[in-house]
């Protein structure tokens, strides 16, 4: 085992260490409403959800229609301080003619509206959030979300649906997701970017992938027969996917980055027909079986490893 | 390009600075722009509480509600490949419920259970369902059934069965009497079949809530996956055989977790097991050129396609909270891999020589460890730091294999050039650093450095490393913009360079793998949303990055990439909504090879370039007007793509090699014209009318029906699978019901 694992080791002891309070048999208690201001909440200071909805009867009432409002569930806001789980405690705000002293999170900075809605959702998928790229580059939750007037039906989002989410800000991915010719099922309604990304942030994974701890594991999920090992490999494939394949869409044949041979000549300009230029004289008048139809792999097509003897060109 | 993306970024922080003097301006509170733009759109969620919302003619035909069906006829017709049209869905004509969703919960709250229903009967149908007690467990499941039409052009003599595929034996016979271009006698008896292949995914799920701080999971997916793919079964360097490949897998997956939490601890355990089974591992298929086997050539060929494999990975993951909002994130994880599936004999020739297997299975395995460690803290006022170290460490366990020889196509026996099979193992050290001021409120400036480390058994490289620089400013927060921009360099070099290993395997010593190569990386992009009022928003990115290759004097040279977008949604008061997006993409790839045989290997005038680019256009409007009348409403949109790739061949001034004949560009432009009516008959009943119109056109040289005109080509016997344009009409009549 070498220092580094160790030390991994370690780390997961003292956090189990510090997690262990969260093992002992103690009843379970009620969630702890996050402090929304600096001094912690006084009994008597709670004005109660039955008051807030006096004013904001809308947003009382789109609370009782989502997972904040399920009060059998310990967890929740609705089992707590309702709306006062998550704006703090209210009876100020009630009593103050100019209706401030209650936290209103299009003000507040991403980093206390986060702070809030981690004090509960800090498990599951929600764990990576600290340090993950969306935290980073100082997005808060409601860039996503909306607790009272979401659009889509699913997750709370602030969009129709999530690939238009996504849009916003990947244009670039979600753009290649459309593309004609090799895309994954995104449009058709099977995939969505959150098939293969985590955008809370992953604990385990580069690029908020949600599973597995490389590139290639994503991919084996849905592509189990890539995973091998091979008795032949092909020391690209095994590395990363992504070398030969772009995994949002392209426009060439099996979402290669670019079309065959060119992609195969970029590595492999041994003597011979590798190295050939196969231009349109390859097509229109040898119409050579390297440039039609699947190109290098009308003969190289076990591309992604061979398990034959005899497949050290990933012929057989 | 260098000293331009700099002062580029400069000039954006400026803006971003500029945005930061707006906001502290002291401008009246407002919603973000994000939640403006949510007001502005129709409905909230009823995704729990199945409220009668059939009865509330206030709401919008086109939210979603938890009890609702629709019922009607589609009808589809298409003109051109009706494959490519229907990709990855079933559009055939016929009845249609579709839309159904059902949920119900006891008054108390105490449990919920939801039912969908998606295309029924149809090859792309969905269903779920899940319950729920509140506070205690959720159990869920799916069932899915994912199409995939590759074409309707497609015919072979094979016999569509599962492993050995067969020829006529008189005909295989008569061609090997004659010359190879009567392969035309196998036109005749070769009837067209639709090349489909199908993925059904079962998944079930359970979470338990045991305490309010634990959690239990347990998921089990299983995959089928069968159909025909096109798949290429030559027997000579000159000959190209292409059959219908059949295939039959099933994948299944368990993960079994514990998650604890608490207000400063996270800790979890899992186990997941992955069971790949390939059910027809094997392909035997006839040769088209002989029926029987011979010293020259088989009459038939053997290959192993992807074996059965499987996957266990235990894995541990967890965080800690300290003072100054600081967090430890830390999760580890080991797998074992494994494929132990039998060794098929060198050939199914039967006239050459039997080479004796090193072993009788591949016991190929491979141990995976991961481990990483992430720290963030904001230890004071207006500052974070975030520090991360990854090691990733992919251990090839398979033993070595003594191949010296080798049968090619089942034709003859060749010497390994390597002895057997390499070794590929690698290894991966990521350490990363951040620090991010936000001072300038709304704005936070981030610097931060990035070291990749990686490790290779068997690559020309033993090891690269590479120094990354990250410095990007985002503005979130003002009432009327946010801002994200970002800029990354970085500078990637090999060591231990091993040229002997190209040599080896004949290649051109001075050719670099550019997924190893020494690389520097230039890249930009920014997003401004600006949200001036509750009924406009608009936004624009751009991106622009290259990547060079120094000292990869043959192989990739250089990559770059250019996009553009602009976009504009607005909100009337009187309920008209629309908006639209424009998208320019640009990519270019340059490489550099050498045309050469033995003889001439190192002469540099055989050298010639390929310079690949594509250009991608795409625009998008939508329509979303106010009702007509009291009860009809209608949703318009329109979607463009038009992809050009073109590919310029250049070689040496001065060289032998001949001016090449340039390839023809190909391209692709895909409308969608979708028109969504509908009308509300009652308060539990409304008429529902949309219209897809999708006309595609393409151009790919490679799978142009001008060049594959059939399925005997020169020296060749293919499937026919072409690239074809369509133009699509398909309309879905049907009703409503809401309840």
């Amino acid at each position: 085992m070498n220092r580094f694992s160790l030390a991994a080791l370690c780390l997961l002891g003292v956090i189990s260490a510090r997690a262990a309070g969260a093992v002992s048999p103690a009843a379970p208690a009620a969630p702890q409403p996050p402090p929304a201001q600096a001094a912690a909440p006084v009994p008597g200071a709670y004005a109660g959800a039955d008051t807030c909805v006096v004013c904001h009867e809308s947003e009382g009432n789109s609370l009782k229609s989502t997972p904040h409002g399920e009060g059998k569930n310990p967890r929740t806001p609705a089992a707590a301080h309702g709306c006062e789980s998550c704006h703090g405690p209210g009876q100020a705000h009630v009593d103050d003619d100019a209706k401030g002293h209650i936290v209103k999170f299009a003000q507040t900075t991403p980093a206390a509206t986060n702070e809030t809605c981690l004090g509960c959702h800090n498990r599951g998928v929600h764990a990576g959030w600290e340090g993950s790229t969306h935290e980073r580059r100082n997005l808060s939750c409601i860039t996503c979300h909306s607790v009272h007037n979401p659009t889509a039906t699913a997750h709370q989002l602030v969009k129709a649906t999530e690939t238009q989410l996504c849009a916003t800000c990947h244009r670039l991915q979600v753009a290649k997701t459309e593309r004609a010719v090799a895309h994954m099922p995104v449009r058709e309604g099977k995939m969505s970017c959150s098939s293969c990304h985590n955008p809370h942030g992953s604990i385990t994974n580069v690029k908020a992938l949600k599973v597995g701890t490389s590139v290639n594991e994503t991919c084996y999920k849905c592509h189990a027969e890539m995973r091998g090992p091979t008795l032949w490999e092909h020391a690209p494939v095994r590395e990363n996917c992504t070398t030969c394949h772009d995994p949002h869409g392209s426009s060439n044949d099996r979402m290669l980055a670019v079309r065959m041979p060119m992609l195969c000549q970029r590595c492999h300009i041994a003597t011979k027909h590798p190295a050939s230029i196969y231009d349109n004289n390859a097509i229109t008048v040898n119409k050579s079986n390297r440039m039609f139809g699947r190109s290098c792999m009308n003969c190289h097509q076990n591309i992604h490893g061979s398990n034959h003897p005899s497949g050290q060109f990933f012929m057989r | 390009m260098r000293s331009f993306l700099p002062a580029v970024f400069v000039c954006w922080v400026c803006a971003a600075i500029a945005i930061a003097a707006q906001a502290q301006s002291g401008q009246p509170a407002d919603s973000t722009p994000q939640t403006a733009a949510a007001a502005a759109q129709a409905a909230p969620d009823a995704s729990q509480t199945p409220a009668p919302v059939g009865l509330d003619t206030s709401r919008s035909l086109f939210d979603q509600t938890w009890r609702q069906v629709q019922v009607g006829g589609r009808f589809t017709s298409v003109d051109g490949d009706p494959g490519r049209f229907q990709r990855y869905q079933d559009m055939r004509d016929g009845v249609l419920l579709t839309d159904f969703r059902y949920a119900n919960h006891d008054v108390g709250g105490n449990w919920l259970y939801r039912l969908t229903a998606d295309n029924v009967g149809y090859r792309d149908q969905r269903y779920s369902g899940s319950y729920q007690r509140t506070g205690r467990f959720v159990i869920s499941g799916i069932w899915d059934e994912i199409p995939q039409f590759y074409s309707v052009d497609t015919m072979t003599p094979y016999t569509l069965t599962a492993s050995p595929l067969r020829l006529d034996d008189a005909t295989q016979q008569l061609i090997q009497n004659g010359s190879p271009e009567k392969l035309n006698a196998y036109v005749p008896i070769a009837p067209q079949f639709d090349l489909r292949e199908r993925r059904d995914i079962g998944t079930f799920n359970v979470l338990a809530t045991p305490t309010p701080q634990m959690d239990v999971n347990a998921a089990f997916t299983t995959t089928r996956h069968r159909g025909e793919l096109p798949w290429g079964g030559s027997f000579g360097f000159s000959n190209d055989v292409e059959v219908p490949l059949p295939y039959d897998s099933r994948t299944n997956d368990l993960t079994v977790g514990t998650e604890w939490t608490n207000r400063k601890s996270m800790l979890r355990v899992a186990y997941d097991g992955s069971w790949f089974n390939n059910l027809d591992p094997v392909l035997v298929w006839d040769s088209p050129l002989r029926l029987t086997d011979s010293t020259s050539a088989p009459g038939s060929g053997r290959m192993t396609l992807w074996p059965t494999n499987s996957a266990q990975t235990i894995s541990g993951a967890g965080y800690t909270k300290f003072p100054h909002r600081t967090q430890l994130t830390g999760s580890i994880s080991y797998g074992f891999w494994n494929n132990d599936q039998p060794l098929q004999p060198f050939t199914i020739n039967s006239a050459l020589p039997q080479i004796a297997l090193p072993r009788t299975t591949a016991e190929a395995s491979a141990h995976v460890f991961s481990a990483n460690a992430n720290l963030v803290s904001h230890p004071v006022p207006d500052w974070e730091f975030t520090a991360r170290i990854r090691e990733y460490h992919y251990n090839n366990n398979t033993p070595a294999t003594a191949i010296s020889s080798y049968v090619s196509y089942d034709t003859s026996v060749n010497t390994s050039l390597t002895g057997g099979p390499e070794l590929y193992a690698h290894s991966r050290t990521n350490v990363e650093g951040d620090a991010t001021w936000t001072g300038l409120k709304p704005v936070a400036l981030t610097a931060g450095f990035s070291r990749n480390d990686a490790g290779y058994d068997a690559r020309i490289f033993q090891s690269t490393g590479e120094n990354v620089l990250r410095l990007s400013a985002d503005a979130v927060g003002t009432q009327w913009m946010t801002f994200h921009g970002k800029y990354e360099y970085g500078s990637r070099s090999g060591s231990d360079l091993d040229e002997a290993l190209l040599v080896e395997i004949g290649e051109q010593p001075s050719m670099r793998h550019y997924d190893l190569a020494n690389r520097t990386r230039n890249q930009f992009t920014a997003i401004v949303d600006m949200v001036p009022n509750d009924q406009w928003a608009f936004s624009v990115s751009g991106g622009t990055g290259k990547d060079s290759y120094p000292g990869s004097s043959l192989g990739l040279q250089e990559t770059t990439f250019r996009t553009f977008s602009a976009g504009a949604d607005f909100h009337l008061p009187n309920g008209f909504g629309g908006g639209g997006t424009y998208n320019i993409e640009r990519y270019g790839g340059l490489q550099q090879s050498r045309s050469a045989d033995s003889s001439t290997f190192d002469d540099p005038l055989r050298n010639w370039t390929a310079d690949t680019a594509e250009t991608v256009h795409y625009f998008s409007l939508y329509a979303a007007p106010p009702r007509i009348g009291r009860n009809t409403e209608a949703r318009v949109s329109y979607d463009f793509s038009h992809a050009e790739g073109s590919y310029l061949y250049t070689v040496a001034q001065g060289g032998p090699l001949p001016a090449p004949s340039q390839l023809p560009n190909v391209f692709n432009k895909l409308q969608q014209l979708h028109v969504d009516v509908r009308h509300r008959l009652s308060s539990r009943l409304a008429a529902s009318v949309s219209y897809l119109y999708e006309p595609f056109h393409i151009y790919d040289f490679a799978f142009d029906p001008t060049v594959v005109n059939g399925i005997v080509q020169p020296s060749s016997l293919v499937l026919g699978y072409v690239y074809r344009p369509y133009s699509a009409h398909s309309a879905q009549i049907g009703l409503r019901y809401l309840w």
